[in-house]
């Protein structure tokens, strides 16, 4: 008795955590945001093996400067660099994706011997998506048949100040191969929806969305998504203000790959000076192109008033 | 005391540049009035020599010179004061809204003294859905008060009082046929109110003006005059009685800035071209009774450069523009923007709020001629110490009137209403004053030194050095102590400046700098860094004379200053 409600609770808890959707194959996931800024920041990664699987795990990160001339990089198109490291049934593997920790080789003691580090070569700040896969020992792709395979989490963190905020990865759990399809994703942004969001007065606070678009051949293809502010429903292009103000502009923004955008970026300068000391409220969508997965941070930094420097990032839900 | 000082030239001397440096405006600020704090954000509304601002809740007025004067007290917790406007002139109005449990109400207050003392607050509107409101007086003194809902619920009224605010009576107002309303600006022409407005018709956006009569407050007619990409803003003015309007939307995925002008029956479009591509953050204008108009306005190209100082005059009638830019180009990798303009005959005074000294100022530019040719140098007003922004400017008493916010410290928390006069020859002189700088060689030398002095310090541990080299605004915010103990572990062994670049007051040097970490406890875990050679690019901003390391947060990229 005691069991099967244990049970239920558990298949209640995992329905509501994940929906409901079809339980077919899925051993790719998705990491939808590394940011590294060697040494100051890195992303730590996890990734767990529950089986079945073979031999090895194939690390594929689309990688670009998140800079460039000082611009953030929003529609730079990204390059990929792949790595092959061995895997077991069970297994957890947890690695600095900037190489600042343990020069980018299984972090924590891990008792097993991958052969190599897992990180991402570069210094300087970086922004990129991460695919593991399961492979074989030359990087081809491996079908396992399950939908149990692969999981992980990521955690994106200033390693020296401590700020830090996570996320779980993407499963497309119809497939096995490189495609996220929309159809089969949790909190995926599609072209046309809109989510609603707050934001503090950006004259104290930062606000930037992490977009990286989904769909076919990740490993292999620049997915495009725009985003746009909009005010309502259906697509109205503007942002609220507090007080029942209404801003309206259209500024879109296209994003290759994935980037962080700023708020600033998405509103025109009649609406940021106007709400700079107020912040206001809005919905997030995407315009054209690609669905896509977005991240809200918010961070202020070193603001007493606030205890210091916070960072928070969340998921955005299409459930409204 | 005088006859003796006059017996020595040199106390005299001193006395008359002590007399001069008192009279001489902004002198060390010994002419500024100042007061506070203020809500700082609400921007100061200037009106002829009176400024209008919130206070601990409640709403004042306060004349240059003279002491502050409560309209309004919000008197419980939960009522909050909004959206206020202000008139001075032969009458002094002053009209907000109540917010409160019970709804929001629309008041009224004047003053038929000059200003000496202000009658009881007359209740406009008892309950309104207005989320703003504005006023405004025509030249028969009629007062006329908006009150407004935009978006989808649209709720518009007009109070108008034909005999200086003693009675008002309200008249509803509709737009029909939209399902959206947005920017809607009114303005009074003779016996006719034209309200401009963007909004959404049959699910396009578009721009359009409704023309009513005054007398008899019945709609004239209703014009859609264009299909159009989203409006930011509406600015509307007449031209030899001709209401006109300027307009900030989009074309092809570029701002522009399009102007609508009545001729005859018809409504014409007039681009200003010029302006194409320019985000304009905000626009002022003044038109002389030939049909001259002057618009100064900020701009920006996304990734270009930031917002930028224009003026565009246009000799016939808003038809064709002359745009050019009024300030330094030296500084287009720091912001100016939002300015004000005021004008007296010919003369014409724009101020602006300008952050090339990285903390913002408030600067002023003149012109003799009508915006034909402008002073050469711009003059700095609020003192490169101190955090001013959000300037207005405003013409009254054979004076310029300006008027800001300014922050008492860099911490940027509390702020103090500054208000200024200052008479055309005295600018005039000031704007011929060479302002005090130092050349690029001196600054790159002076760049090294501090760029060595910081990084001496980081490889000593010498912390007290290193945090004094920090931006100010970083230091406003964080203590020495709270800093020092959040040093990190990392320990620097050497460092090389591999080159420096400066662009006005802000500089980017390239480094190397080699360092380890010992031991470092993550995720609960010790481990550690082994030495290692990184590049590196620091941001140095040149305050106050001398140069600051910019602390930039490395997770986010974030700093305490935005210019």
């Amino acid at each position: 008795m005691k069991r099967s409600f244990v049970l239920s609770v558990v298949i209640i808890c995992f329905v509501l955590t994940l929906g409901t959707f079809s339980t077919a194959k899925a051993d790719t996931v998705l990491f939808p945001v590394i940011a590294t800024n060697y040494p100051y920041v890195t992303t730590i990664v996890s990734v767990t093996n529950q089986g079945p699987t073979f031999t090895h795990l194939n690390y594929i990160y689309s990688y670009k400067p998140a800079l460039i001339g000082g611009v953030p990089n929003y529609t730079g198109g990204c390059a990929v660099y792949n790595r092959v490291r061995p895997t077991w049934e069970p297994d957890v593997v947890s690695f600095d994706a900037s190489g600042a920790f343990n020069a980018g080789w299984a972090l924590f003691n891990d008792p097993d011997s991958y052969g190599g580090p897992f990180h991402l070569p570069v210094s300087g700040p970086y922004r990129a998506y991460l695919l593991v896969r399961n492979s074989d020992a030359a990087g081809n792709s491996v079908d396992v048949g399950s939908d149990f395979s692969l999981r992980g989490e990521a955690i994106i963190m200033d390693i020296f100040s401590g700020a830090a905020w996570g996320y779980r990865a993407v499963n497309d759990t119809t497939r096995e191969d490189f495609t996220f399809d929309p159809a089969n994703l949790v909190n995926s942004v599609d072209s046309g929806d809109t989510v609603r969001f707050s934001f503090f007065p950006p004259n104290e606070w930062t606000t930037r969305f992490f977009v990286t678009p989904v769909g076919a051949n990740m490993h292999a293809i620049d997915l495009t998504s725009t985003i746009n502010l909009y005010r309502a429903r259906p697509a109205v292009t503007g942002i609220h203000g507090r007080g029942m103000v209404i801003y309206t502009f259209n500024v879109p923004q296209l994003v290759r790959c994935t980037a962080a955008v700023d708020l600033r970026d998405l509103m025109d300068a009649t609406t940021w000076a106007a709400l700079s000391s107020t912040g206001g409220w809005g919905r997030i969508g995407i315009s054209a192109g690609s669905s896509a997965y977005i991240y809200k941070l918010e961070y202020v930094v070193s603001n007493p008033t606030y205890g210091g420097t916070n960072n928070n990032a969340y998921l955005l839900s299409v459930f409204d | 005391m005088i006859p003796a000082l006059t017996q020595n030239k040199d106390s005299l001397a001193v006395l008359i540049f002590i007399f001069i440096l008192l009279l001489s405006p902004l002198a060390d600020g010994k002419d500024l009035a100042k007061g506070g704090p203020v809500d700082f954000t609400f921007e100061p509304i200037l009106s002829s020599e009176w400024a209008c601002y919130f206070q601990d809740g409640g709403l004042y007025v306060r004349k240059y010179g003279s002491a502050p004067i409560k309209i309004r007290d919000s008197g419980k917790p939960t009522v909050s004061l909004q959206s206020p406007d202000l008139h001075a002139g032969d009458l002094i109005f002053v009209t907000w809204m109540e917010k409160g449990a019970q709804g929001k109400r629309v008041l009224f207050k004047a003053s038929y003294d000059g200003g000496k003392t202000f009658g009881d607050a007359v209740e406009i509107s008892p309950n309104t859905n207005a989320t703003g409101i504005m006023s405004f007086i025509d030249k028969n003194g009629s007062i006329y008060i908006f009150e407004g809902a935009m978006g989808e619920k649209v709720a518009l009224y007009i109070s108008l009082s034909i005999d200086k605010g003693k009675t008002f009576k309200r008249y509803p107002l509709e737009i029909e046929g939209l399902s959206a309303l947005y920017n809607l600006s009114p303005l009074v022409v003779k016996d006719a109110l034209y309200l401009c407005f963007s909004g959404i018709k049959d699910g396009k956006k578009v721009i359009g003006i409704k023309e009513i009569e005054i007398n008899s407050m019945k709609a004239k007619e209703l014009k859609i005059l264009k299909e159009t990409e989203s409006v930011s803003f509406i600015e509307v003015f007449k031209i030899k009685d001709n209401p006109a309007f300027i307009y900030k939307t989009a074309r092809e995925g570029r701002f522009v800035l399009d102007s609508f002008i009545k001729e005859n029956a018809d409504y014409m479009l007039f681009p200003i071209k010029g302006a194409e591509g320019l985000d304009v953050a905000r626009m002022d204008y003044y038109v002389w009774e030939d049909g001259r108009v002057l618009v100064v306005f900020s701009g920006e190209e996304r990734g270009k450069f930031k917002q930028r100082i224009y003026a565009a005059v246009s000799e016939d009638g808003g038809k064709n523009w002359d745009v050019r830019r009024i300030d330094n180009k030296e500084f287009d990798n720091t912001r100016s923007w939002l300015p004000r303009m005021a004008v007296h005959g010919e003369r014409v005074a724009v101020v602006w709020e300008d952050s090339r000294g990285i903390r913002p100022g408030v600067r002023m530019k003149l012109s003799p001629d009508r915006g034909r040719t402008w002073m050469e140098k711009d003059i700095p007003l609020s003192g490169g110490k101190n955090f001013a922004f959000r300037p207005r400017i405003s013409f009254a008493g054979g004076g310029f009137h300006v008027a800001w916010h300014q922050f008492r410290d860099d911490e940027k928390k509390v702020a103090d209403l500054t208000m200024v006069k200052l008479n055309w020859d005295d600018a005039v002189k000031r704007a011929s004053r060479k302002e005090k700088g130092s050349s690029l060689k001196e600054k790159e030398a002076l760049l090294r030194k501090k760029v060595m002095a910081y990084w001496e310090g980081m490889m000593k541990k010498d912390l007290k050095t290193t945090y004094m080299i920090h931006d100010p605004f970083y230091r406003a915010r964080i203590p020495f102590d709270y800093y020092a103990s959040h040093r990190g572990p990392m320990v620097f062994h050497s460092y090389s400046i591999e080159g420096v670049r400066i662009e006005g007051n802000e500089a980017f040097v390239n480094l190397k700098v080699r360092y380890e970490v010992p031991k470092i406890t993550i995720l609960g875990k010790e481990t550690s860094i082994p030495s290692k050679e990184i590049t590196a690019e620091d941001t140095y901003l040149f305050i106050d004379g001398t140069w600051y390391r910019k602390f930039v947060d490395a997770l986010s990229g974030g700093s305490a200053i935005d210019y």
